[in-house]
């Protein structure tokens, strides 16, 4: 919009100066309907002649041309400086997410797990020792339910309501033809990727802080807690037990990034929500099993569950980091080529929902 | 496009035109000389708020859209018409970036369009395909959501936008409601209100009047109206042309994928020519001709209905409406649509009278044998006397001024009574009531179906023409004159024309 001549001035705007102001009032008000008829005489074929009379106005929101080169041609780049970088859309995409429902039903059934399992240990005083990692300390030590509920619903639940939150991403939006909105904004396709993504993620750790919370604070109400004896024979006091336990959250969130990532990819595929979540679901599980066959053994390291149940040398002291950096690296990796692969769908996607 | 019809709507008769425009005089024609030598010189030609080139949309084998060269002057409300599925929510999300353009090129507001996606849209508010809302937020937070989407709106004024816009709906009430107790209505205006969430330059409504009552029309249209006069262009689709008609400036019409017509409501009008249709008893034919030919008419005997097994439809298909002005021939079946005879006889008078306006320059294309139709001996023996004696329920005898129509129209109708009230074209008359309907299409048939004694002569009829006078001197050259009419192609006659629609049965 580099001329002067006709550049756009908003016409919702207040006039900048006198001239765009003064020029639309300074046309009369023709009736096009006479001007019309009197056509077909001078026909030239060029496409701006096409103007019609019957615009008056056109010609008035149009400026009205050399007698005038003010503003107008500034105003357009005036009126909207820049772009936010996007801190507010992320934060109403977090408050859509949490407004909902859905949302808060599936962190209260993740809560709900420790519960259940501590409320069935005190109902049964504890057990014959079989049953997942740390279950047998629980009754000697209640900050090991939550532990005990991360490894519980780390191979199913967690990714469950990771897949659906993942996987509703770009196809519930289409779903609910809110997505179409969004783009005409314009939200700008990446931006909406990345902060869908964010708040998938967001999701994650609010899942696995959940599993933990409630199981230290149900932990707290059934059992007695006190030092916790770790892996390595230290013996760590009640605080830092409670920092050990958001590592370890930290730790399966970190886990979940790679599978957000899947999901958000298969729901650039779709426009039917359910099924973007199943196939994020059934991804986790396939993976799981692959990593439980020895034939795939080649494969294990890098399916994304990899490192899911390794938080155990995050309860040795000193912490041995390398499992906490191996599920890192291979995360990243996986966001990157998901995170990829999403755009390139999304980027030239038409949207016809 | 097909290049007569182009003629009708677009280019030159409408440029040529604004210098006329007497009291523009000097300030106008300087405008738009200076501004269009510039605009040779800049990219864009931003006296265009849409304006696309061969336009091309292929899913896969099937062409949606198929080379369309859409010009949407600036401030205008610009009607995109045709029938569902004729491409034009594919054409719009084309425009506004949603699904990518096979071939062709867009320009948004002087803007190429999916480059300048991000400067353009911010100034475009549009409602597509129906509203899209998260049925769990109230519409407030709906609207929130949407409007923190765009990066480019201020956060601090959004409060105050939002509201206002609600309020310009008439929302204000249901603002904290939960999108998913709204009705249909509300979700619609709602999507509206989305629009309106920001000063834009353009406004693209897609359906905007889909669900609404007859109230939530009215307003839709009024809004519209002020946010013409604000000086924003609004483009509306619908398959409705009543709705159209009422509210918009200019039009464009969409059939099967391509751009039929373009231009001006008022050019397009001019597009369907009043004419005169005469039933004489054939061996008066030569002395009608003579007579209407001395008045300055031109007859034409009208084409002879072949001999077809149902008759009323028959003549429908005889005309060359689709091959005669190279219109894409459309959907010959739709006339055959298997509904009420009478009621698909309007139609097809329709194709008769309105084709040969189209394309004024077919006229003996029509084969024009006058003679009495073969097969279609069926008793139409009616008497003069019968003929006479009917008084024509057209209340179009006289030719309706071309300006009035607007204005009658205009009146703040559902557009269900609308063609009762603007009462100006045939074709509006028939579609008006089923008593009027029921004897114009007796009528019609009669004159589809002359005895075999009987010939029907046509002639279009100049503005300014009383038919009365033209009834007289037939009748004092003593030509028997069993049944006269007057019919003017409204924009509705083109639309079925160009389209192959019958617009009141879609209604």
């Amino acid at each position: 919009m580099s001329s002067d001549a006709h550049g756009t001035h908003s016409p919702g705007e207040p006039g900048r100066g006198p001239a765009p102001a003064a020029a639309p009032g300074s046309l009369p008000t023709p009736t096009p309907l006479t001007t019309d008829t009197s056509a077909p005489a001078t026909a030239t074929a060029d496409a701006p002649t096409r103007v019609t009379p019957g615009d008056t106005l056109a010609a008035a929101s149009a400026s009205p041309g050399p007698a005038s080169p003010g503003p107008t041609g500034t105003e357009l780049t005036t009126r909207r400086p820049q772009r936010a970088i996007g801190f507010g859309f992320f934060a109403s995409e977090l408050s859509v997410l949490f407004r909902r429902r859905r949302t808060w039903a599936m962190l209260g059934a993740l809560a709900a797990i420790p519960v259940l399992i501590a409320v069935a240990i005190r109902l049964t005083d504890g057990g014959d020792g079989r049953g997942p990692a740390f279950l047998d300390r629980i009754t000697q030590n209640g900050l090991f339910v939550g532990m005990t509920a991360l490894v519980v619903s780390i191979p199913l639940f967690l990714p469950l309501t990771v897949g659906v939150v993942a996987g509703d991403t770009i196809a519930g939006e289409a779903s609910t033809g809110t997505l179409r909105y969004l783009l005409v904004s314009p939200v700008g396709r990446i931006r909406l990727l990345v902060v869908k993504y964010a708040a998938a993620v967001v999701f994650s750790l609010a899942a696995t802080v959940t599993v933990a919370l409630a199981g230290i604070l149900i932990g707290f109400a059934l059992f007695p807690v006190g030092p916790v004896t770790l892996l390595s024979g230290d013996t760590i006091s009640v605080g830092e037990a409670l920092l050990r336990s958001m590592l370890i959250a930290a730790y399966v969130t970190l886990g979940l990034v790679g599978l957000s990532a899947i999901g958000l990819f298969i729901s650039t595929l779709t426009d039917a929500p359910v099924g973007a979540m199943a196939a994020t679901v059934v991804l986790s599980i396939v993976s799981q099993v692959l990593g439980q066959l020895s034939q795939t053994e080649w494969l294990h390291p890098w399916l994304f569950s990899y490192y899911w149940l390794d938080f155990a040398d995050l309860l040795r002291q000193p912490i041995e980091w390398s499992s906490f950096g191996g599920n890192a690296l291979l995360q990243l990796g996986y966001v990157i080529v998901f995170g990829a692969l999403a755009y390139g769908r999304f980027a030239s996607k038409d949207v016809l929902s | 496009m097909s290049a007569p019809l182009a003629d009708v709507g677009a280019a030159p008769s409408v440029g040529g035109a604004s210098s006329p425009a007497g009291s523009l005089a000097s300030s106008s024609s300087s405008w738009s000389s200076s501004s269009w030598s510039t605009s040779s010189s800049s990219s864009p030609a931003p006296q265009f708020a849409i304006e696309t080139h061969g336009l091309t949309k292929r899913f896969g084998k099937q062409t949606v859209v198929n080379g369309v060269d859409l010009a949407v002057p600036r401030g205008s409300v610009f009607g995109f018409l045709g029938p569902n599925g004729s491409g034009k929510t594919t054409t719009i999300r084309m425009l506004l970036g949603l699904a990518s353009a096979t071939a062709g090129d867009i320009s948004v507001l002087g803007e190429s369009m999916p480059r300048r996606l991000a400067t353009v849209l911010p100034r475009v508010g549009a409602l597509i395909e129906g509203p899209g809302f998260y049925p769990f937020l109230s519409g407030e937070a709906n609207l929130r959501r949407l409007d923190a989407a765009d990066g480019f709106a201020p956060a601090a004024t959004r409060a105050a936008r939002v509201a206002h816009a609600l309020e310009r709906v008439g929302l204000s009430h249901a603002a904290s409601k939960k999108v998913k107790a709204y009705s249909l209505g509300m979700k619609q205006r709602l999507g509206i209100a989305n629009a309106l969430l920001a000063p834009r330059d353009l406004i693209v409504l897609d359906e905007p009047t889909n669900g609404l009552d007859p109230q939530g029309t009215r307003e839709v249209r009024s809004l519209i109206r002020s946010l013409a006069a604000e000086g924003t262009t609004v483009f509306v689709s619908s398959h409705l042309l009543a709705e159209i008609e009422q509210m918009c400036t200019h039009a464009a019409v969409m059939s099967a994928g391509s751009l039929v017509a373009q231009g001006t409501l008022d050019t397009l009008r001019q597009a369907g020519q009043t004419r005169l249709r005469l039933l004489t008893p054939t061996p008066d034919t030569d002395a009608a001709t003579r007579v209407l030919t001395t008045l300055g008419l031109l007859p034409t005997p009208a084409a002879p209905p072949p001999p077809a097994p149902t008759p009323s439809l028959a003549p429908t298909l005889s005309p060359p409406t689709g091959s005669a002005n190279g219109s894409p021939a459309p959907d010959l079946q739709h006339f055959a649509r298997p509904s009420a005879a009478p009621a698909s006889a309007a139609p097809l008078d329709t194709a008769n009278t309105s084709s040969p306006a189209i394309d004024s320059a077919n006229d003996s294309s029509s084969a024009s044998t006058p003679p009495p139709a073969p097969g279609s001996a069926n008793g139409s023996s009616t008497t003069d006397l019968e003929h006479f004696a009917r008084p024509t329920p057209r209340p179009n005898t006289s030719p309706p001024a071309s300006g009035s129509e607007k204005g009658s129209s205009g009146a703040d109708l559902d557009h269900f009574a609308r063609p009762l009230s603007a009462a100006t074209g045939a074709a509006e008359a028939r579609a008006a009531s089923g008593s009027a309907r029921g004897s114009f299409a007796g009528e019609s048939a009669h004159f589809a179906r002359p005895g075999l004694d009987e010939t029907v002569v046509e002639a279009p009829l100049p503005d300014g023409f009383a038919p009365e006078s033209v009834v007289a001197a037939l009748v004092g050259a003593g030509v028997r004159v069993r049944g006269f009419t007057v019919e003017r192609a409204s924009l509705e006659d083109l639309f079925v024309a160009l389209t192959g629609e019958g617009f009141d049965v879609v209604q």
